[in-house]
């Protein structure tokens, strides 16, 4: 299994939400939503790399850098591009299909609209655009204004809408048809500490309803609040798939090479030999002269070491490069995301 | 933020109730798509000038001391207008001429001048002319076109320009009904533009004016179907389509469709025009003005099914690679 790279996701326990639906496979035999393999080119430029993944219900984090992935996984997941390699599938329907877009509800994170329609008017047009008929599109629409807080407020034009009035309409039309796999980009961005609450508590009805929520966030502490299933993308790979706790001693566990370069390199390694995190040292040189390239577990421990040795024993840094990409991005995320390990 | 409480534990619609169907949905995009259209859009604007300037100086033309007749031409050979060729001639009869030379000139000029006081040779010339003025050069050479791009580029392209294509591609509905929907939903649009371009010429031209409107009208029903299917089709799958519209409505039909050989059997107002000069020489008795002419025009039949037929392969063609293409999206 190739799809997260050195770190597999198939290692990784899911989320209870998970283990319940997996536990009834014979019910429902095809996965709510599956990626085989797939890659994704845009040009030269890949965007999706070899990524196999599975989701059957429950609440799952996708949370990655901007150009990580996410975007091009979430645009696959609602057909709305088409993978060069591999296949993603709904309930065994590709995704590209029309009729996997019935099982699927999708808030984009793009904020057009049809700025001179009433929120109400602009739910109503989605609805009759569902294909349902005219009294029950009406019926529908109230329901899902309703159900994300926007009922009376939805008279007023579009145009006049706050951000987080916008989320709200984007995430009504996505409920219209009942969809079990509910794709929401950036839901939160927006949005108050109060309706932020608010959504959360939404969400969470959804997941209890049995829906499968894909929810895209570059804040990884709000997804925490939600969930404990993980996607961490990276250059267009799934770096992780996990709880937050099981990415994170992954990250320790999985040693990271850094290249170092200083005024004195064979000094600090002496200096660093000791250190219990770091796993191998190496003495190189090219034109720039000679550098050390350190491979480390607990990173975040070991760069807080490193920092002390550099400062006390007064050396002259000139460069700290991270070698490995992947992990480098997901240690971002981890120890600059949320702050704490 | 009490009227904001979400009910997330309220039951959801059942989905049991009414299941959608693709069908409502087809429908109901064509008819949201029309009542987009309802705003003109920006090219429409330039379109809508253009007819007012075109209608006013047809306007000028027709209930101004010349007129579409032929009587009132001015003509620089003879440094004379038309009328005073009578009177001419009497004079150059005048003159000393042997009994023969002037028995052969009063017989030709006796027929020159019956055909000239006919009412019906005066009145199919004027509308050959007007025909040739208004209809051919201005309407078919920039008003329609115009008119038809406008809209007709905008269906899709509109929507992506605005961003809003993705609500559009999202529904649960095949890509192609997404196409031919918003193809429908647009078409009407081009007819009623294309109908008041004409209209408007035609009450503009008096009397011509509304000859040709009873001539012509069929045609540019099918002229605007045929030219609405392919600017759908560049709307579609270009990110830039009033651009690729322009290019080609005036260095492609324009040009290409004047060139003697065989190379404008490939636009589509060769047909048009084809057709309307069947039209036109169905509409008159008499003999042509000097300018009104195509070259080499094909029948009426074969004319009328090259429309139909591009208008069904352009729409089959969008259908197909919106489809298959992943969208044309602005970055």
């Amino acid at each position: 299994m190739t799809a997260a790279g050195t770190l597999n996701p198939r290692n990784v326990t899911p989320a209870p939400e998970v283990i319940d639906r997996m536990n009834t496979p014979e019910s429902e035999p095809e996965p709510l939503l599956l990626f085989e393999q797939v890659s994704k080119w845009y040009g030269p430029l890949l965007g999706l790399n070899q990524v196999t993944l599975e989701l059957n219900g429950g609440i799952t984090g996708l949370v990655g850098a901007n150009g990580a992935g996410k975007s091009t996984l979430i645009r696959l997941a609602t057909g709305q591009i088409r993978p060069n390699l591999g296949r993603v599938r709904i309930r065994g329907t590709d995704a590209w299909d029309w009729r996997a877009r019935r099982l699927v509800g999708y808030c984009p994170d793009t904020d057009a609209f049809y700025e001179e329609m009433t929120g109400r008017e602009f739910v109503l047009a989605m609805a009759r655009l569902c294909g349902f008929p005219r009294a029950e599109a009406r019926r529908r629409t109230e329901a899902v204004l309703d159900r994300v807080g926007m009922r009376d407020r939805a008279d007023r034009k579009l145009r006049g809408y706050s951000k987080g009035m916008r989320q709200r309409v984007k995430l009504a039309q996505a409920l219209l048809h009942e969809p079990e796999l509910l794709v929401l980009d950036e839901p939160m961005s927006g949005i108050d500490p109060v309706g932020r609450q608010e959504l959360l508590e939404l969400f969470r009805g959804l997941a209890r309803q049995g829906k499968c929520l894909l929810i895209s966030s570059h804040e990884l502490e709000e997804l925490e609040k939600l969930t404990n299933h993980v996607i961490v993308m990276a250059r267009g790979r799934i770096a992780a798939v996990g709880t937050l706790r099981q990415i994170r001693d992954l990250m320790d566990d999985f040693p990271l090479s850094v290249r170092v370069e200083v005024d004195r390199p064979r000094e600090l390694a002496r200096q660093l030999i000791d250190n219990p995190d770091v796993v191998g040292l190496d003495l190189a040189s090219d034109e720039t002269g000679e550098y050390l390239v350190l491979r480390a577990k607990h990173p975040e421990r070991f760069f807080r070491a490193l920092g002390q040795c550099v400062v006390a024993e007064r050396f002259d840094m000139r460069q700290l490069e991270p070698l490995d990409d992947t992990a480098h991005a997901v240690l971002g995320y981890l120890l600059g995301g949320s702050g704490k390990t | 933020m009490t009227q904001s409480v979400m009910s997330s534990s309220s039951p959801p619609p059942s989905p049991a109730v009414s299941e959608p169907s693709p069908f409502w949905a087809f429908w109901a995009l064509t008819r949201f798509l029309f009542i987009r259209l309802w705003r003109i859009r920006q090219m429409g604007w330039v379109a809508l000038g253009l007819l007012l300037l075109v209608t006013a100086t047809v306007a000028v033309m027709t209930y101004g001391p010349i007129g579409w007749g032929i009587a009132n031409r001015y003509s620089s050979r003879h440094k004379i207008v038309v009328s005073e060729y009578g009177t001419r001639l009497d004079q150059v009869q005048m003159t000393a001429f042997s009994p023969d030379v002037l028995g052969v000139e009063a017989a030709v000029f006796a027929a020159y001048r019956g055909i000239m006081a006919d009412p019906h040779f005066q009145s199919d010339w004027a509308f050959l002319s007007y025909s040739r003025w208004v209809i051919f050069a201005m309407y078919l050479g920039f008003v329609l076109p115009l008119f038809t791009l406008a809209y007709a580029s905008g269906a899709i392209g509109g929507e992506r320009e605005g961003g809003t294509l993705i609500w559009l591609l999202t529904r649960p509905l095949p890509r192609w009904a997404v196409y031919l929907a918003t193809f429908l939903g647009v078409l009407p649009w081009c007819l009623i533009v294309n109908g008041i371009g004409l209209l408007l010429l035609g009450l503009a031209g008096g009397e011509m004016g509304q000859r040709a409107v009873a001539a012509y009208w069929s045609t540019i029903v099918l002229g605007t179907v045929a030219l609405a299917s392919l600017f759908h089709l560049i709307g579609a799958l270009f990110r830039r389509p009033a651009v690729i519209g322009l290019v080609y409505i005036f260095f492609f039909e324009t040009l290409v469709a004047n060139l003697p050989g065989s190379l404008k059997q490939l636009s589509l107002n060769y047909y048009v025009r084809s057709l309307l000069y069947n039209e036109a020489m169905a509409n008159v008795t008499a003999a042509v003005p000097e300018t009104f002419e195509v070259y080499e025009p094909t029948d009426t039949t074969t004319a009328r099914l090259v429309l139909i037929a591009a208008s069904l392969l352009f729409t089959g063609i969008g259908m197909v690679l919106f489809s298959r293409q992943e969208p044309v999206m602005e970055t």
